[in-house]
């Protein structure tokens, strides 16, 4: 019965290819474990890795035994050279290993235990497990007589230097940003939290990637029920590759089809610091720069770490313009438009008079002209941001020039059109993490407008404003700050409130341990 | 704290009250800064309208003109307009709507129901009566300065408060007062000719009574009604101190009204209490006396006390109670209106009124020795 069942299910399950945890199907039983010869574990290696020119394989001897054979096993271009030739060949070829092999019980153990100079070294017997780690750029080495191998650490390669973000400019504030190295990044975040109580725990994703992911938290604030929908929802990502922090957001997003990021990201470690110190989880993805935080809320977007860094009155009116611009942005083409074309009244007569001279004699109507100056800005945003730069100075020219200048002289296009579209396009840039949804749900209500005037933008904005009430970021309401301004809640949404104010962390997300400070006693 | 929030909110809500929404460009129409009626020849209105026209191309040049239409009611001669002008006329901007006095002595209100029905024309429109002269002479006379004559009349009027000689009553107001028992007063346009130019000046007010007018005030009459509507913001008290002349410009007034019923007779007792700077002296007066400064008090009040009396024995002449009297008894004496509301006309001439007039000099010119 318990064959047949176990026959059955194999049955079903589909062989897929490249998905083999036990090699391809003909391979012996005993094939995920190493064999006693080295010779044999040699062939078994090199036929996992055929075809694939960059490993390494180096056997060498010890010079006073010359019947300890060994073998180290390494993927070029992943392992630090120097740290090979001097920590693990050198030592077991140049050492008089005589009297040590001599009296040992496990020659293998004795010299991981007394030869090798290394930190990190391992041993495993799971062909798997040493294929894989080799792959990360670690060394195994190979004794002859031994079905065990010894996993050393060696990951050396060219990373960038970390340098400040170009996404991310402060005037104060640290210059650190993240680079591609998810270990380097770990380590500019635990600089920054010099504190037993933070953890990071790695997990593979990717099937054929397996790149290192990290979530980070600290112990005490972070939200267990955060945490462990966070890990759920890792867990049942089954993609076979992970490029960029992106494909992550993308997968555990709590509303995908909203263009409102519901998680967030940021290439600076101390914002990522600072959000932990909130109560957030950050996961680190190895190759990416950009580190996700979650929950994410809304009002993150106009919080940038340079407010917390400047006189607090100051942070504030900067975060207060930058959620004015964010409104504007998206308002003013479609309240423009409105106004001209719908309701007239509402316009002083003297500017009416001047609307009216500068509309003379253009051909287009007003709605088709604003949508098509709309489109060439964020064409030229399209094209500003993938140009290498020796053709910057054409786009601008282009941009300036022949679409500003020459299509108002040509009465093409209208001059308060364009004045409309260069404020909206210049405050859009203000809020850099909502571009996306930002340029769509200026069209959005710009159309609406177009058919029903004010009605139709309001229509509009009632519409993104229940869209936006109804979205959660794993359980935290996404609009939470934004619609409070009473509690502690509203010391940090459109206002900056000074440090000695802000005795206690966000509500919800940092509700597990709540006082960030006792009190005001700094305060003179 | 949740009003400091509901304000901006409620305010930008105010936003969604618009009026009539369709699709039209602005370029499309055709802006009516002004309109005036007459009688016409053949049908019953002629209506003409002050039209802006606005030159396109980089400096904006702004120029107006005047077309006439008639028409067997005001609606019929706006459209009708269409068959000159060929945009529509867009009349959410208008300005200053001139009624002829034929029109008025007959009955204002068949002209005015227009613009107070139709949605796009707005209720702070100022309505004026034009004197011995058509009203649309008014709209063909020549622009002393600014673009057209529509906006230069309502920026006279609005800033006539400074001079207080021309009582500002935009179309809301005129329909409340309709409503109510005061007798509406409009401000007067005439020409007058400077030099080689037809100007149109406002010069006192045009005094109705049950909706037809009933006679004129000048400058200074309208001044004094003013002052007992208790609407006087400013201007120009001149004051007899022989041989001198003081200018007391106005500062602030406050006119009060009480009703008294003793026995039979009703009587009202008007308190004014204006306070005054003195701006100006024809010759030497010494201020720092203060004998001659109340002395200059007590002129300043009882010539603006005769002043007073003066235009209420006009109104009286005319019938027409411009001040409110009888909305003033209505409301504290609501009995006795009932008793005399029948015969109010007579009534008002009969009214025994007591007038205290308070003039507080607050402010004298210092540097007032200079040429001595």
């Amino acid at each position: 019965m318990q064959r047949r069942k176990g026959e059955r299910r194999t049955a079903k399950k589909p062989v897929r290819v490249g998905d083999n945890k036990t090699g391809t199907g003909e391979v012996p039983k005993n094939s995920n474990k190493l064999a006693k010869s080295l010779d044999e574990n040699i062939r078994v290696l090199k036929e996992r890795f055929s075809n694939d020119g960059t490993v390494v394989f180096r056997r060498f001897q010890n010079r006073y035994l010359p019947e300890i054979k060994c073998c180290i096993v390494f993927i070029e271009g992943m392992i630090d050279f120097k740290h090979i030739n001097m920590q693990i060949i050198e030592p077991v070829m140049e050492q008089d290993l005589r009297q040590l092999s001599s009296s040992s019980q496990n020659f293998l153990v004795d010299i991981k235990d007394k030869v090798l100079p290394v930190n990190d070294i391992e041993e495993s017997e799971d062909l798997e497990k040493i294929l894989q780690s080799i792959c990360y750029g670690n060394t195994a080495f190979l004794l002859d007589g031994y079905d065990t191998a010894l996993l050393i650490e060696s990951k050396g390669w060219e990373v960038r230097a970390i340098t400040e973000p170009e996404s991310e400019k402060v005037i104060r504030g640290p210059r650190e940003g993240f680079t591609e190295h998810i270990i380097s990044n770990i380590s500019l975040i635990r600089r920054r939290i010099k504190n037993p109580n933070i953890k990071f725990r790695f997990m593979q994703l990717g099937k054929q990637t397996n790149t290192t992911i990290c979530i980070t938290y600290i112990e005490g604030i972070a939200l267990e029920s955060v945490l462990t929908e966070l890990e759920r929802r890792l867990n049942s990502i089954d993609i076979d590759g992970i490029l960029d922090s992106g494909y992550i957001q993308e997968l555990i997003e709590d509303a995908p089809l909203s263009t409102f990021p519901t998680v967030g990201y940021t290439e600076r470690p101390d914002v990522v610091v600072a959000r932990m110190l909130e109560g957030r989880i950050a996961v680190i993805v190895d190759g990416s720069p950009f580190v996700l935080t979650v929950p994410h809320i809304l009002v993150e977007n106009i919080q940038v770490n340079e407010d917390y860094y400047d006189h607090f009155i100051f942070g504030s009116f900067n975060r207060f313009l930058r959620a004015a611009a964010s409104i504007a942005t998206i308002s003013i083409p479609a309240v423009y438009l409105a106004l001209v074309t719908f309701h007239q009244e509402m316009i002083p007569t003297q500017l009416l008079i001047t609307l009216s001279a500068s509309l003379e004699g253009v051909p287009l109507p007003t709605s088709l002209s604003l949508i098509i100056m709309l489109i060439v800005f964020d064409i030229l945003r399209q094209a500003g941001a993938r140009m290498p730069s020796a053709v910057g100075q054409t786009v601008n020219i282009v941009g300036t020039l022949v679409l500003g200048q020459a299509a108002v002289e040509a009465h093409l296009v209208s001059a308060p059109v364009i004045i409309v579209t260069a404020i909206s396009g210049i405050t859009t840039l203000v809020v850099p993490t909502l571009i996306e949804s930002i340029v769509l749900l200026r069209l959005f209500l710009l159309i609406l407008s177009s058919f029903l005037g004010l009605y139709g933008y309001f229509i509009g904005i009632i519409m993104v404003y229940l869209h936006l009430m109804s979205l959660r970021s794993f359980g935290v309401p996404y609009m939470m700050s934004v619609t409070r301004i009473r509690d502690h809640d509203g010391q940090d949404a459109w206002i900056r409130a000074p440090w000695w104010s802000m005795t206690l962390r966000p509500k919800i997300i940092g509700a597990k341990n709540l006082v960030r400070q006792v009190s005001n006693h700094n305060r003179r | 704290m949740r009003k400091v929030v509901l304000l901006p909110a409620l305010a930008f809500m105010l936003l969604m009250l618009t009026s009539c929404w369709n699709y039209r460009e602005v370029n499309d129409l055709a802006i009516v800064i002004g309109a005036a009626i007459d009688k016409g020849m053949t049908e019953n209105y002629l209506l003409t309208v002050e039209l802006l026209e606005v030159g396109g191309g980089q400096d904006t040049e702004v120029t107006s003109k005047a077309l006439s239409v008639e028409g067997e009611t005001v609606f019929d001669a706006v459209r009708k307009l269409i068959s000159i002008e060929r945009k529509r006329g867009y009349w959410g901007h208008i300005r200053a709507l001139i009624v002829s006095e034929e029109i008025a002595a007959e009955d204002l209100t068949q002209v005015i129901r227009f613009f107070r029905q139709d949605a796009e024309t707005s209720g702070d429109l100022h309505i004026i009566i034009s004197k011995g002269c058509r009203a649309e002479d008014i709209l063909h006379a020549d622009i002393p300065h600014g673009t057209d004559i529509s906006t230069s009349l309502a920026q006279c009027l609005e800033s006539s408060r400074f001079l207080s000689e021309s009582p500002s009553t935009p179309l809301f107001k005129l329909s409340q007062e309709l409503k109510s028992l005061i007798s509406p007063t409009l401000p007067v346009v005439t020409l007058i000719k400077l030099k080689d130019m037809t100007i149109p000046v406002l010069s006192g007010a045009a005094v109705f009574h049950n909706k037809k007018l009933a006679g004129y005030l000048d400058g200074e009459e309208t001044k004094a009604m003013l002052f007992l509507k208790d609407e006087i913001k400013g201007g120009v008290l001149v004051t007899r101190k022989d041989p001198a002349l003081l200018s007391l410009e106005i500062l602030e007034n406050n006119t009060k009204i009480k009703t008294r019923n003793d026995g039979k007779q009703l009587a009202l007792d008007i308190t004014v209490e204006t306070k005054a700077a003195i701006n100006e002296v024809t010759c030497n007066i010494e201020f720092s006396d203060p004998t001659v400064f109340d002395e200059i008090q007590r002129l300043a009040e009882e010539q603006l006390g005769k002043k007073l009396e003066d235009v209420i024995d006009k109104a009286r002449s005319l019938r027409a109670d411009i001040f409110g009297f009888g909305q003033k008894i209505y409301e504290n004496n609501p009995r006795k209106w009932a008793e005399i509301s029948g015969n109010y006309d007579e009534e008002f001439t009969n009214i025994r009124v007591n007038i205290d007039v308070n003039v507080d000099i607050v402010n004298t010119s210092i540097i007032y020795k200079q040429f001595e």
